[in-house]
């Protein structure tokens, strides 16, 4: 079965700088699919090539099948929501949504209806003889998602809809606007910098660093099996320690020694000896009462408190590293005994920065 | 003495009551966090504090003076603003000098703070250039720099992270709670994302349609909610809101509703009886009180669908269906709910998050 | 874009063209027309380039006694009258358009930066300058004239310069308006929180933003000065004399038909503006800015 939307050796360049390299995917039918990287990665470049307002200097552009780099964006069938939405402020949201329908070529009733059904669909009714200058934020980027679906478009791409929105209102539309992508089907490909978003709306995530794509994989595995340390870091909130360690050999096994005292036995693994990073989540990491083997000490810095879990930043190995754990009474300066788990720790090499697959044998002391 | 104190600002712009009878104060050296929705009135109370607004009525104090009639270079005060608003045909350098330079401070007394400050914030290398050649990172710790640079009375900052990608946010916040302990500066930081606010403050003050809803420490505000609003707006996902009925089962105080009915603990059970309540109530109660399990169990009695599940690495967040309502709970990750849509949830509420239906305001108990 | 066919192209591109030839085409006939001798000027059909090209329109325009000089050693000399040289409408243009514009510009600055700042006279206010903008000139004229007799203002450089900038200010105020919104109110926020007075401010930090803005309205506005006619005809009576009045004189009932010298004052009267135009064309670029604004 073909690919809703393939994207081949797609390039671009900017004035001498290249803003998408070489960069290939596919997208399913249905399927929710998110471009995740930081400001100026390319990410939105590349959805302006799909949607044909910028032409790559190499590459094809296929959408089931079909080679539309040469189509205007008119003809494309993809539906785009851009950041600041571009409602058009002096038309009613009524006559917003029948924009989109436009290409459709309906009769006076059937687009009625059809407005009527979008309105409904995005709970627009209130609104509907609004003009759009008068909406507020909320307002008018349910105005610009039902405007773009108005034509049922093969493909939908959203770039970076949240991020006009209060932070209250994206933690939650992320999980409303999924469950209406899921209802309708909808191919969509979703820009955005934020990891939250892309890990919990989408089917496969693809991050993208300086024009190239790193890694593209399901939400879980690029959350526990990051490429490198660039997806390891720029994934989860709080964001992922960075451990220096030392590795070594010992017959068939590797040890992985930690500052402090903790060492952990590991069967080999392609990685040179020496000191090398250990990427262990915040959230991995025990807190235990009193020093004991295989714990090490850090000095409680800060205190982040979130009401129901705590995030602390303590001294250890001569940076901060976080440990997210459950609220509890702690004043700085105390000394805090970690214990770290080696099953979920990832191992990262420090010259090619690739995260290294090991296994970890039983903990000695 | 308080460092700031506020007293019955009121401020309109037109037909739109901005700030309608504001007080508070802020003690020397506190970090205040006034947090809200877009348009709630936040931006404009900081306005108002530096003398960019001037208020229809009430005072604003600052160290001891009525600073109500002075222009803003007279307040002794410094800004961050939303959208950094560094001077664009400058150097940043230059940028960081300002404030010394328009109280002609000498040169080289300017060269050395601007130097030390440089160095703190990590930004040497952009010094001699134009703003706009700066990344996001570093305009905003220019603009951090030319706010701390002249300490004054009060240190101000208008939603510093909110136009930063998510990554830089979370990293430039750590910065701030580093940087904040150098500083012994009376803060006042706003924001319109309640987990800025709860990591960063000593207190927070939160803030909708022009009016102070409730100020305290973050447990204060995430624990001990004043009103719905409140209980609403910190925490992510927000505090789930139930409408129930407050009776006696066998003999204990319970909540009852739809599908469920959970007795109250005795020790709080006579507290209730205490206290003069209506029949019918909701109650509060946080998603990670929440238990969700996949078979009925006595920790989780009752029955609920599942809508979706997010998952985030740390933590999942599951939205559920119990009766009429709808629910969110977190759950740590990976942990198997099933493949069935049908789950069973547990909850103990707290008597402590009793509120009215009609007033949204939590009961507070009889000793 | 994408897709233009060939016969698409074909018509965008004579269009244009077309639109360049209508254009252009009497700058081209005023130039060409300054250089020919007086039997060329009217002759059909039209002579397109002079062949026996001269410089006696300008000697005229320049030098009147010199040039009646010269002609009365060529064939044909014509007797004609001029009202002197141009040299005094070049320097009576210059004080009253030069004037008129920092006028202009100057209190158009300033109630732009009120109008956008202070919200003064509500939002209808910017309109309300433009309608006075449509009003056709001719239909105030004759108002303007006993005005001007009553303050003793006709015939004046000052009332020259009074009426010229009444009548540019809406459009200096509609203009550096829209350049004074680009500016974010936080940056002068910032100015005054970190020390400096409203004026300071503004001088400052708005303006050196604007800069481009302004400089460009003023160079409109002096188009605008240099090259009106109507309140220069009737609100004066000898003593102050415009280019524009000039080059009017040359086709009068004294004169006769000097459609050659004409040409010859006009094309020389649109150097200045020319001149204004490349020396500020620098400023005219507003790249300088906004680069440390996020959105």
């Amino acid at each position: 079965m073909t690919a809703k939307l393939r994207l081949s050796g797609i390039s671009k360049c900017f004035a001498g700088r290249d803003a998408v390299r070489d960069l290939s995917l596919t997208l399913d039918r249905g399927e929710f699919l998110s471009l995740l990287g930081p400001s100026g990665c390319g990410k939105s470049t590349t959805l302006a090539m799909i949607a044909g307002f910028i032409t790559p200097d190499a590459g094809d552009i296929l959408v089931d099948g079909a080679r539309i780099n040469d189509l205007s964006p008119r003809r494309r069938r993809v539906g785009l929501v851009q950041q600041d939405y571009a409602v058009f402020t002096s038309l009613t949201v009524r006559a917003n949504l029948a924009f989109g329908l436009e290409v459709k070529g309906l009769g006076r009733s059937a687009r009625r209806s059809a407005v009527d059904r979008l309105a409904r669909l995005f709970d627009l009714g209130d609104v509907l003889d609004r003009r759009g200058g008068t909406l507020n934020m909320s307002e008018m980027q349910r105005v610009a998602l039902a405007r773009s679906l108005a034509s049922e478009p093969e493909l939908l791409l959203l770039d970076e809809p949240m991020s006009n929105l209060d932070a209250e209102s994206r933690a939650r539309l992320r999980g409303e606007l999924r469950q209406l992508q899921k209802s309708l089907a909808q191919t969509v490909l979703y820009v955005t910098h934020d990891q939250a978003e892309a890990l919990s709306m989408s089917d496969r995530v693809a991050v993208m660093r300086d024009g190239e794509i790193v890694q593209v994989s399901t939400p879980d595995d690029i959350y526990y099996r990051p490429a490198n340390r660039f997806v390891a870091e720029f994934i989860g909130d709080p964001p992922l320690n960075l451990i220096p360690c030392d590795v070594s050999a010992d017959a068939a096994r590797m040890a992985i020694a930690l500052a402090g005292g903790a060492v952990f036995h590991v069967s080999a693994a392609p990685i040179a000896w020496g000191r090398q990073w250990l990427g262990v989540r915040p959230h991995d990491i025990e807190l235990v009462g009193e020093a004991a083997p295989g714990t090490v000490p850090a000095l409680l810095r800060f205190v982040e408190n979130f009401g129901a879990r705590h995030v602390l930043h303590a001294e250890y190995a001569s940076d901060l590293i976080r440990i997210e754990t459950v609220s509890a009474a702690r004043s700085i300066g105390e000394t805090l005994h970690l214990r770290f788990s080696p099953e979920r720790a990832l191992l990262i090499d420090r010259s090619s920065e690739c995260v290294v697959p090991f296994r970890p044998l039983e903990a000695a002391a | 003495m308080s460092a700031v104190a506020v007293e019955r600002l009121r401020k309109t712009f037109g037909e739109i009551t901005a700030l309608d009878d504001i007080s508070l104060t802020i003690s020397h050296g506190e970090f205040l966090c006034v947090v809200g929705r877009t348009n709630a009135g936040k931006s404009t109370l900081l306005k108002t504090i530096a003398g960019l607004h001037r208020a229809d009525s009430g005072r604003v104090i600052i160290g001891g003076r009525d600073v109500t009639s002075l222009p803003p270079h007279k307040r002794r005060v410094s800004m961050l603003f939303q959208n950094i608003a560094l001077f664009p045909t400058i150097t940043g350098r230059d940028n960081i000098a300002f404030p010394l330079r328009t109280a002609n401070v000498s040169a080289e007394a300017i060269d050395r703070r601007v130097r030390s400050i440089a160095e703190t914030l990590k930004v040497e290398h952009v010094l001699d250039r134009l703003p706009r050649t700066f990344s996001g990172g570093e305009q905003q710790r220019i603009a951090i720099g030319r706010a701390i640079i002249q300490p004054g009375d009060l240190l101000m900052l208008d939603e510093p992270l909110t136009n930063l990608d998510a990554s830089i946010r979370i990293r430039l916040r750590i910065e701030f709670k580093k940087l904040r302990r150098e500083l012994a500066q009376t803060i006042i930081y706003v924001t319109h994302d309640q987990v800025e606010a709860m990591s960063l403050s000593d207190r927070v003050a939160v803030i909708d349609q022009g009016r102070i809803q409730q100020i305290g420490s973050p447990d204060d505000v995430y624990h001990r909610p004043l009103n719905r609003f409140v209980a609403e707006f910190i925490g992510s996902p927000p505090m789930n809101i139930i409408d129930a009925e407050l009776g006696e089962v066998d003999g204990r105080v319970s909540l009852t509703g739809a599908g469920f009915s959970l007795p109250i603990d005795e020790t709080d059970g006579w507290r209730l009886r205490n206290t003069k309540l209506p029949q019918q109530v909701a109650f509060g109660i946080r998603p990670e009180r929440i238990i969700v399990a996949p078979t009925p169990t006595n920790e989780a009695p009752i029955g609920a669908e599942i809508l979706w599940v997010e998952h985030l690495g740390n933590r999942s967040i599951v939205a559920l269906r119990m009766g009429e309502a709808a629910l969110k709970a977190v759950v740590a990750p990976n942990r198997p709910l099933g493949t069935d849509r049908h789950v069973w949830i547990g909850l103990r509420p707290d008597p402590h998050h009793l509120l009215s239906r009609e007033t949204g305001i939590f009961f507070q108990l009889a000793s | 874009m994408l897709e233009d066919n060939l016969w698409v192209r074909f018509l965008k591109r004579t269009g244009v063209g077309l639109a360049i030839v209508i254009a252009f085409f009497p700058i081209f006939w005023l130039v060409s027309t300054s250089f020919k001798p007086i039997d060329e000027w009217q002759r059909f059909p039209p002579v397109w380039i002079s062949s026996e090209p001269t410089l006696q329109n300008y000697r005229i325009v320049f030098a009147p006694k010199a040039a009646q000089e010269f002609a009365a050693k060529q064939k044909g000399a014509i007797s004609y009258k001029v009202s002197g040289s141009a040299w005094k409408a070049f320097g009576d243009s210059a004080v009253i358009a030069i004037g008129a514009t920092i006028f202009s510009v100057l209190f158009g600055t300033l109630a732009a930066y009120s109008i956008v700042r202070f919200h003064t006279g509500g939002s209808s206010y910017p309109f309300q300058f433009l309608v006075v903008r449509m009003f056709p000139p001719i239909a105030i004229v004759v108002p303007m004239v006993v005005l001007f007799s009553i303050l003793r203002l006709s015939d004046s450089y000052l009332g020259l310069i009074l009426a010229y900038t009444a009548f540019t200010l809406p459009f200096s105020i509609w203009m550096i308006r829209s350049f004074i919104e680009e500016v974010p109110e936080e940056l002068e926020g910032a100015a005054l929180i970190y020390g400096m007075r409203p004026l300071q401010a503004f001088l400052k930090v708005t303006f050196p933003l604007i800069r481009g803005g302004v400089l460009a309205t003023a160079l409109f506005v002096f188009i605008l000065n240099w090259s009106e006619f109507l309140f220069a005809l009737t609100l004066t009576s000898g003593h102050v004399v415009t280019v524009t009045l000039q080059v009017a004189n040359y086709v009068s009932a004294s004169s006769g038909k000097l459609y050659g010298v004409q040409a010859a004052m006009g094309t020389i009267s649109t150097l200045p503006v020319i001149l204004f135009g490349y020396v500020i064309q620098r400023h005219l670029v507003r790249g300088l800015s906004f680069g440390a604004i996020k959105r």
